[in-house]
């Protein structure tokens, strides 16, 4: 399984698809992550998003290992923003290829559950009224 | 003794990085690092932790010693 985890910090830093694909993989599922605004009634003026690169590509690892032993994938891919992202800009992409769509949807779902739960990307919301550390999990 | 510890997002924004975690003794649990964590750094006993050790989670059980690279993770948020 051919894996590509990044974090980026310009919007043109997202990849070309292009070099993973395959004749092998007849499905490719992408989940595009944008931010937007207004959020619970705030204008968004910027979300800055702040990382732990090590344990951020240690546990991508972990996550795609656990993925492959549930899927049949051929390639999984996840770029996320670090630093300033502003509405209307991507903020990660998710790209899981397999050879049949419904694998690839499951897997794209499952790696943006897992990315949101254990994933170290903390984001800090910069809006109209004021800013906040963005709480997920645990 | 005192045991460095590197933080990360609304942990970091509060008390910068890394800090040193009074201990009484090392190696000790994740958790005990995270009792006296949260003794020194009172402001946070209602924040749930995840603890990385040399860039790999870890459990509560799991123990730390003085060579070990540990981090204290906030409530992540990406996506």
């Amino acid at each position: 399984m051919k894996t590509d985890f990044q974090l980026i910090a310009h919007a043109n830093d997202f990849p070309d698809l292009e070099q993973f694909r395959s004749e092998r993989s007849g499905a490719e599922v992408v989940f595009n992550g944008i931010v937007r605004t207004p959020n619970k009634g705030s204008e968004v003026l910027y979300l800055e998003f702040e990382a732990y690169e090590a344990l951020f590509h240690n546990e991508m690892n972990r996550i795609a290992e656990s993925l492959e032993s549930q899927f049949q994938i051929n390639a999984i891919v996840l770029h996320h923003r670090i630093g300033r992202v502003l509405p209307g800009e991507l903020a990660v992409v998710a790209v899981v290829y397999s050879q049949h769509r419904k694998d690839a949807f499951e897997a794209c779902e499952a790696l943006m559950n897992e990315l949101k739960s254990t994933v170290p990307i903390w984001k800090k919301e910069f809006n109209s009224d004021g800013s906040f550390w963005v709480s997920q999990t645990p | 003794m005192k045991k460095e510890v590197q933080l990360f997002g609304m942990l970091k924004e509060q008390y910068g990085s890394p800090v040193f975690v009074e201990v009484s003794d090392l190696p000790i649990s994740a958790k005990e690092l995270i009792v006296a964590f949260r003794m020194q750094f009172q402001e946070v006993q209602d924040l749930p932790f995840l603890i990385a050790k040399n860039h790999f989670m870890i459990q509560d059980v799991d123990l730390i010693d003085s060579t070990d690279h540990i981090a204290l993770l906030p409530p992540v948020s990406g996506g």
